[in-house]
């Protein structure tokens, strides 16, 4: 398989692990009762700061996950992978991974760099995909 | 661009696509909250004012309909199902969400959604070039 695919996987986990972290605390923080329900009413309290965080935190990964799966993608189908797409995909990891300790402790402007870091390396796939 | 048939190239598309929307928005973001709130934990959820509500909007909905497209564009591709109806589908849902955006910043009610039906024609052509063929 693919460098490039294994990351993908791994960038996917890495959601899985925050959506169910994520979850858990929640859960044990409002009370699954709420949870249970069809969520029509607003929950009986605010999530606590650390919370929110990584809540915002795991949105932002699912916001720049679609493009990374573009690009890694575009690159294996066009038969565009190559040593710098492969090492694109680590650095794209690796700014995921520490976008979450960034966002949860407000590392600024630590987070806003990961941010681009990792935004940059998907960037840098598309373009090798296309030329 | 060799290499790339215009399913592929579709997907560099909404890759673009989404980059101009996470840009449009963080910069009206950026604008009317300042840099401190941008960069920081985000922990008030601050009114951020018109543009940047409906630039923020806007980026929802793009995301919330690109995995459909992404799916069909992909099995196109696998499938080896990349013709003119697939072809017409992704610039036809290209070019309306790329006006749905506009339109929905600038505040254009049936505009806009006539442009999101627009795209939902294209994935529904696209499907169809899927399926037959």
């Amino acid at each position: 398989m693919n460098v490039e695919l294994t990351v993908l996987i791994l960038a996917a986990l890495l959601a899985v692990v925050q959506l169910g972290w994520n979850a858990v605390r929640a859960n044990l923080e409002l009370g699954p009762a709420w949870f249970l329900t069809p969520r029509d009413d607003a929950p009986p309290q605010q999530l606590p700061t650390d919370l929110g965080r990584l809540k915002r935190a795991y949105e932002n990964h699912m916001e720049t996950l679609p493009l990374f799966a573009i690009a890694v993608l575009a690159v294996v189908l066009a038969d565009k992978s190559s040593a710098l797409t492969a090492a694109c995909a680590w650095v794209y990891l690796g700014a995921r991974v520490l976008f979450v300790p960034a966002y949860r402790f407000g590392w600024v402007p630590g987070r806003s760099i990961i941010w681009a870091v990792g935004f940059a390396a998907i960037v840098l796939m598309l373009l090798a995909a296309l030329f | 661009m060799s290499g790339l048939d215009p399913a592929l190239l579709g997907l560099v598309g909404l890759a673009v696509l989404v980059m101009a929307h996470v840009a449009a928005q963080g910069a009206a973001g950026l604008m009317s909250a300042g840099v401190a709130w941008s960069v920081g934990p985000r922990d008030a959820g601050l009114d951020r004012g018109v543009l940047a509500g409906r630039l923020e909007r806007a980026l929802r909905n793009l995301l919330e309909t690109a995995p459909a497209f992404l799916a069909l564009a992909v099995v196109a591709h696998l499938a080896g199902r990349v013709g003119p109806l697939v072809g017409l589908g992704i610039a036809l849902w290209l070019a309306a969400r790329a006006g749905y955006v506009v339109a929905y910043a600038a505040g254009c009610g049936w505009p806009g959604t006539a442009l999101w039906h627009l795209a939902g024609a294209g994935l529904i052509l696209m499907l169809i070039g899927v399926l037959s063929a």
